[in-house]
């Protein structure tokens, strides 16, 4: 496997008491080793046809061009080194449809909320963030195809890197008060999320996506106006995102315009069509299998990363070295990571960091003497609070979906 | 005459600062909106060569710039057909059914035989 070629990220946060809270996270000393510079302004992704160029989009720094229009910006993994909670100018990007907002005043947004509702709501945005209560929650979001173009056999598709995630800590109002006071009818089954976003072509389905009303309402699902304390870059969804913690980023509308409660299952494109999974263990199937039930994409499973050692990396024999990285439970708070130095026959518990809550990154540490010289595979486990673990195999599906497989590092010692 | 300007600067200054007034929103964690207006990179016609270049950046690029055909990873013709197909049906691209394979071909090659990324410049 060739060497991920990271990109070194200078920092730029705004708000000093955030940045505070942001350090306080992040281990001490925690400095990128074998991280090879990449040719300026590009990077490989270790994945065939992953050269890509890095690209400053507005109110965002490079990040990895993935797609211009509409955009497909991912994050670089160093960054990941640099904090529990992701930058907002590095916070990776993605787009469906190609017509995206590129202009948003704050004077005539509006939100709807109408359907199967009692007293249908048009609300604009000085209301909504006077009238409801405030609600924070740290939360990952993350891509169904983040990590893509490590499927194998490959598929078509968004061909992300490990980067296609990020950890926020989000600002707004539960969306259960927004309902609450729409008042739902008897029989109201599902609410549907509309965001500004629209196609080119007369018949490209508009991007919707739904939950269950039980779980729209159950008092994590918010409307975000903030991020890590901002408002929302334009390309992350500003001035309202839709906020599904535990759940694929799919859900996570952004722009949001409408919201419509419906009394039937939606059947729309985007939850008929696409973001479908096999109903199976770690939504896996073999490729060309026939016969698999395919159901909504839904909830994350847990994932770990180290990110202050990159692969290919040279650590010294017999020196101590500080191995950290990131971690998440997915859908429920993560319970421990584990770290292995020979390929996955023998696990320790690493030292889990500050919890920021159920649905945040956490960081971990662990010293790890190395004493054979040689080669050396690197390896950490993130387990769930459920029990669920990460799998020691990858799972492949069609779309390239809901990877979470144990991440391996190729160390050399010296 | 004089006058009269100071006139005009005050009362501009005055719009202005009433303009501000409105534009801001200050949510009660203290984060304050503005209205926002960004600017896109463009793109150009992506693909170059072989004559379909012109049908594939007149069509393909109705919806997307080429960024996503040129990460793509090597697929056979048949999951080119697929997905062009699946461009027509169910994304709405009015390419003819008739150069559904003359695309697909052209597509499978200059997925795998991408510009050098110097040349993928967007501006």
């Amino acid at each position: 496997m060739a060497p991920t070629r990271d990109y070194t990220i200078g920092n730029a946060l705004a708000r000093r008491d955030f940045l505070r809270m942001l350090t306080m996270g992040v281990a001490a000393g925690a400095v990128a080793r074998g991280a090879i510079p990449a040719l300026a302004g590009t990077i490989q992704l270790p994945f065939a046809n992953g050269a890509r160029r890095l690209q400053a989009f507005a109110q965002k720094r490079p990040l990895i061009l993935l797609r211009t229009r509409s955009p497909l910006l991912e994050t670089p993994m160093a960054v990941f080194n640099q904090g529990v909670f992701t930058p907002n100018d590095a916070f990776y990007v993605r787009w469906h449809l190609a017509d995206i907002p590129t202009a948003i005043d704050i004077n005539t947004y509006r939100l709807r909320v109408f359907g199967h509702v009692n007293s249908p709501i048009e609300t604009d945005l000085r209301s909504l963030v006077h009238d409801y209560p405030a609600f924070e929650i740290a939360a990952v979001n993350q891509c169904s195809g983040n990590s893509r173009g490590f499927f194998n056999p490959r598929v078509p598709g968004g061909e992300w890197g490990n980067g296609a995630m990020g950890n926020a800590l989000w600002t707004g109002i539960r969306l259960k008060d927004l309902l609450a006071k729409a008042n739902p009818r008897a029989g109201a089954r599902f609410v549907r999320f509309n965001g500004l976003d629209k196609g080119t072509q007369p018949n490209t389905p508009d991007f919707l996506k739904s939950l269950e009303l039980d779980h729209a309402m159950n008092g994590e699902v918010m409307i975000a106006y903030g991020m890590n304390h901002q408002p929302l870059p334009m390309l992350n969804g500003f001035p309202l995102r839709a906020v599904v913690p535990g759940w694929f980023a799919t859900y996570w509308v952004k722009s949001l315009s409408d919201i419509e409660v419906l009394d039937h299952p939606d059947d729309n494109f985007w939850m008929k069509g696409a973001y479908l999974v096999p109903d199976t263990p770690h939504f896996n199937m073999k490729p060309g299998q026939a016969g698999v039930k395919m159901v909504p994409i839904s909830t994350m499973g847990p994932r770990s990363f180290i990110t202050n050692i990159s692969d290919g990396a040279a650590l010294k024999k017999d020196r101590r070295t500080n191995i950290s990285g990131i971690a998440f439970g997915g859908d429920t708070g993560l319970t421990d990571v584990m770290f292995s130095s020979d390929g996955g026959r023998t696990w320790r518990q690493t030292r889990l960091d500050r919890d920021y809550g159920k649905y945040s990154f956490r960081r971990f540490q662990i010293q790890f003497t190395p004493v054979q010289a040689g080669g050396a595979v690197l390896m950490v486990k993130a387990i769930n609070s459920n029990g669920v673990e990460q799998p020691m195999e990858p799972n492949w599906n069609p779309s390239g979906y809901a990877r979470n497989v144990v991440e391996q590092i190729r160390v050399r010692i010296v | 005459m004089k006058h009269r300007k100071y006139l005009y600067l005050a009362a501009a200054a005055f719009a202005i600062s009433g303009c501000m007034k409105q534009t801001l929103i200050t949510t009660p964690g203290g984060i304050v909106l503005r209205s926002q207006h960004i600017s896109l990179p463009s793109h150009g016609r992506e693909f170059s060569g072989a004559p379909e270049s012109s049908v594939a950046n007149t069509y393909c690029l109705m919806c997307h710039s080429g960024g996503m055909v040129l990460t793509q990873p090597p697929l056979d013709l048949a999951q080119w057909q697929n997905e062009v197909r699946k461009m027509i049906k169910v994304y709405g691209c009015p390419l003819p059914g008739s150069d559904v394979d003359q695309v697909a071909q052209f597509i499978a090659h200059a997925s795998q035989n991408p510009p050098p990324l110097s040349a993928r410049a967007e501006k």
